[in-house]
Formats: structure tokens, C-alpha cells, sequence
């Protein structure tokens, strides 16, 4: 009894710090625009110390959205294909998906980007092609682990209790596995929330603007503003994970 | 249920396989093979693979017939050694080709600036085939160590035809070519900002790692801290070091004096030791709680001081653990070097960037894929030490 | 209820069972022995169809294992493993569910039928019904497992070495209780064990198996009384062997009407000859008195017609 409460007071923990942290992030991102006087004391030398070419609001949601809809399809292709690699007729396939994925985790997020252009172009294509692509890999691998250490004690019993294979992996498996894959999918939106902010060097519009203008225009106002932003989404998308993850494995010890 | 045998006589044995080849034959008769442009402004024209001015190139797709055709036979050793040979002589004819095609295109045209770049369909291909290598050699049970060998035999023939000028008329060779002196400048910067910034790392970092596993009540925050830092985005921490460097620089004279600014070398170097904390840090402490505690207690018990017992039992056990988190640290580092281009910190990212900024996509790839190169080289530099000290252990 | 009929299993080359042919009729507590790589799992996987057979063909309930689809007949089949299997992320209410949920019984069939299980196997069920396995002891835990291969009322349970992995008094009160519930149910239930006293304990039938062959098949009374080869003495226990044929056998077998003072604690005619070897060795005597259940005195037990 005493443990299950505990683990509740986890859950309400992690989830009253994500509450916290994103209340926090929002009500920064509603005062931005009007603090003009904050950042001109900070940097008297600035003519304009607010960056104002796009609302910050906006930039958020683009930023937002191209992580969302990048981090999905990853999402279903990670989870796609670590569920075929270890299925009895995919099995054989494990080899050159763990070769894959150990050799494309190596590569920088960022000269993945880089490469997407010559093939892509600009804009938003190639930035959601490089972040779908590299965030596969931590995804699928982590589906991979998880599956892999599902008791093989509960799986027998499942099959031999009168499971179809469709059954045991939607209600053994993959709720086992999921805290696992959870934490590739964690991995893989935190990567993404980087590089989708150095994305705006190939032409998307995200968080990395203000950033990258600033850094072009000599203007340090516009890359704080930026960078709190971005470094604010990265910390708050995090601790949602955190709050998700104990609720996910509230089974556990 | 898998059945090895099946009605019609003809089984596939190796399935892996059959996709890769027919991925290669494909890519190599559907997708341009190089991509030729009579100058650097125009777009270029995609050739295919049949197209290209070399009446032998399509012999360099002939290893891929054996390669579909093995993947029926029955997976004998004498099979899996034939088909190593043919993935291996695969993308060696396959740059030959893109090599010749390059230079004889150069030819013909009327520029000097024409430039071919390689197209979709070679990459496809070298992709499938360097997939299809560790498939083989894990099949055939070979040991890690030739395995990380084998690899080394495919990749020199390619290496070797860059280092010789053999791909001298490619777009990317002629791109080196012109910006050598600023290429090796900036290669060499790469490596000062990694090594810049590990060597604080290691310094810092191990023995942080070593005083949170012996005080939990430290280690906990110390941990915690290094996340959130690891969660924050490289440009964004990039962007937050900034405005504090700048003013401390400005309030502090002497600081400059010695380079210390808001842009360049110092927070590259302070970032970059930032982000690498964590993975030293943690793994020290996990390698050092991964030791048995009865092989600590047996190492105390034949009478070792606990510097001895630090220095003979727990070090060496948690090493590999330490290595795995260093190399995570370096792959990583040298990812972010690349980002740290953008606060003018210099190293192959500012060629990368600069391509990206000039739309001049061979310069785009004449920093990327380096960077790439020396992450693959560099993880497989610490996959060999971590070879090496398992065969130790058992 | 299950008969194997010519049945051969071979995995690549290696023959695990050859040509067997074996009946377990309704009702029976038929345990399969035999020491490691005997087959004696194997044979029992073949039931449910956990592993295929290569040649022969396996009957239950009269009809071909292979006409029905293996879900089904695995959902007619209880089973219970030695490392029980419990799925960990589920409460034990919901373990018990599993083969009526996947039968689709109704929630208030359900929730009965958990309540019934949990007082037929000695679970608290306010303590332990939304508990998640972690939270349970290793015996617990196969208590869980047992009433999860009882859930749906199948007409037989298949368990592989349930209790191997419980300390010897938790094993001792679980097996005490499969018994009761055998008597209870009437259930069919095919048991797998390497472990001679469990098997003597529990069979109404024993199916003794090496190399995948069975070697003899009978009664725990007739096996030891009339084992047919040395393999099978020497598997019964060369030193204790004389002990465990005791303790099938009865004080009213052998006792006399006589009544005569006698100091070890009194036998009842139902308890073994083990139990009343073991009193008159701790009281240093040579006879023991038989009483009923009532305490009325029934007769004498002597040492020497224990061992003629």
C-alpha cells in the first residue's frame, strides 16, 4: 500500500512540475512582446531590442509543428519497423536495422540537415525530412530493447493462456515495452527540438530566427530572446515526458 | 511459420539480402546516377547510371546479379564469402564509374566551372551495400575484431581513390580543390574546439562523476543540473552563453585580452564542455555503482588500501563503462562543433554554414560530409577499444 | 480427454519423441517425470499446440488438436508455467481476467468468478485484488498464476513445474491445495515435475519418460511397488525408497483390533505407514495406537508389520 501511494505522489509530482514549467513558459511567451524596456536597459546600445519580424507566438507554433509532425512519422516508422524486426518473419532484418540505426545515431543531427538541402532544397522540407529520419533511429532501437526485454515467462503464459500474436503485442508487449520506447521517443523530440531551431539556417521558420538573425545583425537582444525560448520548449516538452513516463510505468517497483 | 523449403524448389535463405540487391539494381536503373550542371549557377541535368559517358558503366552494376542470385542459394560459408567479395567490389566499380563519367563530362564542356555532383541513385546504392557487409559477417560468425576489419578492407579501396585524385573531377573534389587552404584551416579548428573542450571535460568531469558516486546526496543535483543542460538546445545554449560572455568581457579587459568573448572560441568551448559533462559524468558513476560490491569487499578484505582498491578493482571494472560515455561525448562533440560555426567559433561547420548561406551546395558538402566521416571514424575508434577490452575480460 | 496417438516430435535433427501413445482420461491428476531433456515439457506443450508436432496426431475432447485454431483450444486449456508469467503491468484482477475477457464473459461474470477464485486458493481478496504482481511473494505469485489457469473453468489444466521455484514449505501447502481443488473439480490435469515426491504426492497417474520414451505409466502405489526397470528404481530414489513406498500405503492396511497401552501420539487408519514409522521412531517405541476420527480407539499399529 505504502509503495502504490508513493508511486502516486510521483506521478502528481512530475505532472504538478510539468503544469509549473509550462505555465511558466507561456506566461514568458505572453510578456515577450511587451518587453521592450527590459531588454533596452539590457542592451542600451541596441536600436531595436525586441525582435518583432514574426510574433513569438507564431514562431512557436511553427516550431511546435514541425517537431510534431516530423516526431510522428518517426514515430510510426520507428515503432513500425522495431515491431517487424522482431516478429518470428522479421527477424532475419535485425542485423541491418541495428547497423542502420548504430551508424545513423553517429551522424550530427546537423550535418544531416546539411545534406538534406543538396538533395531537398530549402524551406520546410528539408528541415521535416532530416528530423523525421534521424528521429527514427532512436525511436525504433528503443522499441527494439524494450520488446526484447519483455519476460519471456509472460509471453509464454500469454500464447499459452489463448492470446493471438496480435493480442500479445498490443496488450503485453507493447504496454510492457512502452516506458522504453517512450524514452526513444524522448531522445528523439529533444534532438528534434535542436535541430529544428538550426533548421532556420536551411530556410524553415522556427525558433532558430530570431537566433540566427541576431547573430547576422550583431544583435544579442534577438538571440537571448530566441534562445530562452527554445531552451523554455526543450525543458518543458521534457518534463511532459517525465510526468508521462511515471505514469507509464506506475506498475513497476 | 518460416519454412526453408518451400513447394517450388526455388527458397529464398537470405531475405536481408534480396532486399538490398534488388534495392541496388533498382536505384541503379531508376535514380541519377550524377547530376551534371555546364556551371555553378545552373541547376544540372540528372544522368542515369546507362547514360553516363563510360560505355562499361553499367558493368559496375554486374556484383548485384550475384548479390540477388546468392540470396537463394543456401547460406554455406563458401556462398557468404562470394557474396562479401561482390558487396565489396560493388561501390569500388561504382566510384570508378562516377569518377570517369566525371572527368569525361569535364571534358566536353565548354567551362571550366561545369561541375557533376553525385546523384541519389550512387548513394542508394553505397548505403545498401555497406548495410548488406556487417549482415555477411555477422552471419558467417566472425569475431568482432575481424568484423571492424572487414570494413576497413571495403572502405580503403574507396579512400584510396579520394586521397589519389582518382575523383578529382568530381564537383566536391574541385570545391576541395579551390578552398584546400581554408578546408585544412578549418579542419584543424574542428579538432582544437573537441579537444578544447574534452580536456576540461575529462578533467572536470571524472572526478565529479567519482565524488557523486561516493556522496549520493551530492551526485543527485549534480545529475539533475547536467540534464537540463543536456535537454537545452546546442543553439540555445550557444545563444545564452553569449550576452554574459559579452559582458564580461566588456567589464573585464584582461579577459579579452586572452580571447575570451561572446562569440568564437570561448563559448563554443564553454558549451561544448557543458553538454559533454554529462555523459562523463554519469557514466563514471554508473560504471563505478556497476562494480560488485563483494569484489570491492574481497579486494578490502585481502587487506588493499582503498587507493589500491580504486586503482586495481574499481577503475579497471568500470572502464568500459567510462569508455562508453566518452564516446558518446565525442561523437556528440564533434556534431556540436559543427553548430558552434554559428557563434564564429570556425572548424568544418562554417564551411558547411557558408554553403548553406551562399546556396553553394557542394561547399554545403564538403563540411557536412567530413563531419560525418570523422563521427563514423572516431565511434568506430572507440568501438575497436571497447573490442579490445572485452577480450581482455573474458 | 487427451490421447496422443503415434506422436513424434523432432526439432532439425535431434528426435525429442518417438512413436508415443499415450490416453489421459477425464479426471485424472496424470504427472509426466523424467530427469532434464526427458521431453516431458515438450510432450505437454503438444497439447496446446505451444509446440507442433512432426507426425502423429494428438486428440482432445475426441477431435484432432489441429482442427481447432490455437487460440481456441488454448482458451478450453489452462496453463500455468514455473516462472508464472504473471503480466506485470496488470493487478492481479486483471491477470485473472485475461481468458474470460478474451472469451468475452460479462464484467459481472467476471468480477464473480475473481472473487470465487481468490477464496478457492487462499487470497485475501481486499488485500490482493488490485495489487500488481511486484507487490505479491513468490508463492502468492503462483497462487495468481494457478487462478489465472482456473479462470475460465477449463475442462483441463496443463502445468509445467509450477512450484519448482517456491522454498519447500510454500511448495508443500500449494501442492496440499491443487489436491484439494483436484478433489474439488474434478478436473483433468497433466503435471510436469523432475521432482519423484511431488509426483508421488500429487498422481493419480504416473507417466515416467526417458528420452523421450515413456518407460513405465500407473499409479504412484503400482510404480513403486512393482517399478519395471532400474531406470526407474534408481529415479524413485535408491536410499529412500522403502520410505516413499510408505508413505502410500496405509495404517489400516496393516494395523491389528488389539488395544494395548502404547506411548507415541495415536495414527488414524487413513494416515500413511511414514507418518507412524515416524511417531514410534520419535517416541522410541515399537507399536502405535489407531484411533477414529472421534478418538475412539480402533486397534494397534506394530513395528514388525510395517516391514513384513
Amino acid at each position: 500500500m505504502m509503495d502504490t501511494m508513493a508511486i502516486a505522489l510521483g506521478i502528481r509530482d512530475a505532472l504538478r512540475r510539468f503544469i509549473i514549467g509550462l505555465v511558466l513558459y507561456l506566461a514568458i511567451l505572453l510578456a515577450l512582446p511587451y518587453s521592450t524596456p527590459i531588454f533596452s536597459a539590457l542592451f542600451p546600445q541596441l536600436e531595436r531590442p525586441l525582435y518583432q519580424q514574426q510574433t513569438f507566438a507564431k514562431l512557436v507554433a511553427a516550431h511546435v509543428m514541425l517537431v510534431l509532425v516530423a516526431s510522428f512519422v518517426a514515430m510510426v516508422v520507428g515503432i513500425g519497423a522495431g515491431m517487424f524486426v522482431t516478429r518470428p518473419r522479421g527477424r532475419e532484418f535485425r542485423k541491418i536495422f541495428e547497423t542502420l540505426s548504430a551508424m545513423g545515431q553517429t551522424f550530427p543531427p546537423v550535418a544531416v540537415l546539411a545534406i538534406c538541402v543538396p538533395v531537398i532544397g530549402f524551406g520546410f522540407w528539408p528541415a521535416f525530412v532530416a528530423l523525421a529520419l534521424y528521429g527514427v533511429l532512436p525511436i525504433g532501437e528503443n522499441t527494439v530493447s524494450g520488446l526484447e526485454a519483455v519476460s519471456p515467462a509472460a509471453k509464454e503464459a500469454a500464447d499459452g493462456i489463448g492470446m493471438t500474436p496480435i493480442q500479445v503485442l498490443r496488450r503485453i508487449e507493447l504496454p510492457l515495452a512502452a516506458p522504453v520506447i517512450l524514452a526513444g521517443i524522448r531522445t528523439s523530440v529533444t534532438i528534434n527540438i535542436g535541430t529544428a531551431a538550426i533548421a532556420s539556417t536551411v530556410g524553415s521558420v522556427s525558433l532558430g530566427l530570431p537566433i540566427i538573425v541576431g547573430l547576422n545583425g550583431n544583435n544579442t537582444a534577438y538571440i537571448v530572446q530566441g534562445a530562452v525560448l527554445v531552451a523554455g520548449l526543450a525543458i518543458v516538452v521534457d518534463l511532459g515526458f517525465e510526468a508521462l513516463l511515471s505514469r507509464l510505468s506506475r506498475w513497476k517497483a | 511459420m518460416h519454412r526453408p523449403d518451400a513447394p517450388l524448389g526455388v527458397a529464398v535463405h537470405n531475405r536481408p539480402m534480396l532486399a538490398l540487391a534488388t534495392g541496388v539494381l533498382l536505384a541503379g536503373m531508376l535514380l541519377p546516377f550524377v547530376a551534371h550542371a555546364p556551371n555553378r549557377l545552373v541547376s544540372g541535368v540528372a544522368l542515369q547510371l546507362w547514360q553516363v559517358p563510360d560505355v562499361w558503366s553499367c558493368v559496375a552494376l554486374i556484383p548485384a546479379l550475384p548479390l540477388m542470385i546468392g540470396a537463394f542459394l543456401r547460406q554455406t560459408g563458401m556462398v557468404l564469402w562470394g557474396l562479401l567479395a561482390a558487396a565489396i567490389v560493388l561501390p569500388v566499380g561504382l566510384t570508378h564509374v562516377a569518377a570517369v563519367s566525371a572527368e569525361a563530362l569535364s571534358l566536353s564542356a565548354e567551362s571550366k566551372s561545369a561541375r557533376t555532383s553525385l546523384g541519389s541513385g550512387f548513394w542508394v546504392m553505397i548505403l545498401a551495400t555497406a548495410l548488406m557487409i556487417p549482415d555477411l559477417t555477422a552471419r558467417m560468425g566472425l569475431s568482432p575484431k575481424v568484423r571492424l576489419f572487414v570494413s576497413c578492407v571495403a572502405i580503403a579501396p574507396l579512400a584510396a581513390m579520394v586521397l589519389l585524385g582518382h575523383l578529382d573531377a568530381m564537383s566536391i573534389m574541385k570545391e576541395y580543390t579551390n578552398k584546400a587552404a581554408l578546408f585544412h584551416a578549418a579542419l584543424i579548428r574542428h579538432f582544437v574546439i573537441v579537444l578544447g573542450a574534452l580536456v576540461p571535460t575529462l578533467l572536470l568531469g571524472v572526478p565529479l562523476g567519482i565524488i557523486a558516486f561516493r556522496r549520493p546526496a551530492f551526485g543527485g543535483p549534480v545529475l539533475a543540473g547536467l540534464n537540463i543542460i543536456q535537454t537545452v538546445p546546442s543553439i540555445a545554449l550557444f545563444g545564452l552563453l553569449m550576452a554574459p560572455l559579452s559582458a564580461l568581457a566588456a567589464r573585464v579587459p584582461l579577459l579579452q585580452s586572452i580571447g575570451i568573448s561572446g562569440i568564437g572560441l570561448a563559448p563554443a568551448i564553454i558549451a561544448l564542455t557543458l553538454y559533454a559533462m554529462l555523459p562523463i559524468v554519469r557514466n563514471t558513476y554508473q560504471g563505478l555503482g556497476e562494480v560488485p560490491p563483494q569484489v570491492v569487499e574481497a579486494a578490502r578484505g585481502v587487506g588493499m588500501t582503498p587507493t589500491q582498491v580504486f586503482w586495481h578493482v574499481e577503475l579497471p571494472l568500470a572502464l568500459p563503462v567510462f569508455l562508453a560515455g566518452l564516446r558518446v561525448t565525442v561523437v556528440q562533440a564533434i556534431g556540436l562543433a559543427a553548430v558552434a560555426a554559428l557563434i564564429g567559433a570556425g572548424g568544418l561547420g562554417s564551411i558547411m554554414f557558408q554553403g548553406l548561406f551562399a546556396n553553394a551546395l557542394d561547399l554545403v558538402l564538403l563540411g557536412a560530409l567530413p563531419i560525418i566521416g570523422i563521427a563514423v571514424a572516431a565511434d568506430a575508434i572507440f568501438n575497436f577499444a571497447l573490442i579490445s577490452l572485452q577480450r581482455t575480460k573474458t | 480427454m487427451i490421447e496422443f496417438r503415434n506422436i513424434t516430435k523432432a526439432f532439425g535433427e535431434t528426435v525429442i519423441v518417438q512413436d508415443l501413445n499415450f490416453k489421459i482420461n477425464k479426471g485424472e491428476f496424470c504427472v509426466l517425470i523424467g530427469p532434464s531433456g526427458s521431453g516431458k515439457s515438450t510432450i505437454l506443450k503438444m497439447i496446446n499446440r505451444l509446440v507442433e508436432h512432426s507426425a502423429g496426431e494428438v486428440l482432445f475432447a475426441g477431435e484432432p488438436i489441429r482442427s481447432f485454431r490455437p487460440e481456441i483450444l488454448r482458451r478450453r486449456i489452462g496453463y500455468a508455467i514455473q516462472s508464472v508469467g504473471l503480466f506485470p503491468h496488470w493487478t492481479v484482477e486483471q491477470n485473472i481476467a485475461t481468458v474470460p475477457q478474451l472469451l468475452g464473459w460479462r464484467p459481472e461474470r467476471i468480477a464473480a468468478r475473481i472473487t470465487e477464485l481468490l477464496v478457492l486458493l487462499n487470497l485475501d481478496a481486499a488485500r490482493f485484488r488490485n495489487a500488481y504482481p511486484h507487490q505479491l511473494s513468490g508463492g502468492q505469485q503462483q497462487r495468481v498464476g494457478v487462478a489465472r489457469a482456473l479462470a475460465a473453468d477449463p475442462d483441463v489444466m496443463l502445468m509445467d513445474e509450477p512450484f519448482g521455484a517456491l522454498d519447500p514449505i510454500t511448495r508443500e501447502s500449494l501442492q496440499a491445495e491443487l489436491l484439494r481443488i483436484h478433489a474439488a473439480t474434478g478436473k483433468t490435469i497433466v503435471f510436469v515435475t523432475h521432482d519423484m515426491d511431488e509426483a508421488l504426492r500429487l498422481a493419480s497417474r504416473l507417466i515416467i519418460l526417458e528420452g523421450g520414451k515413456i518407460v513405465q505409466s500407473a499409479s504412484p502405489r503400482e510404480v513403486l511397488e512393482a517399478p519395471n526397470s532400474s531406470f526407474v528404481r534408481e529415479f524413485l530414489g535408491k536410499d529412500d525408497y522403502g520410505l516413499k513406498l510408505l508413505s502410500l500405503q496405509l495404517v489400516s492396511e496393516r494395523m491389528k483390533t488389539v488395544d494395548i497401552p502404547c506411548s507415541p501420539e495415536p495414527v488414524k487408519p487413513d494416515d500413511s505407514l511414514h507418518l507412524a514409522l515416524s511417531r514410534m521412531v520419535a517416541a522410541k517405541a515399537n507399536r502405535v495406537a489407531v484411533v477414529g476420527p472421534m478418538g475412539e480407539r480402533m486397534g494397534t499399529l506394530f513395528l514388525t508389520d510395517i516391514v513384513t
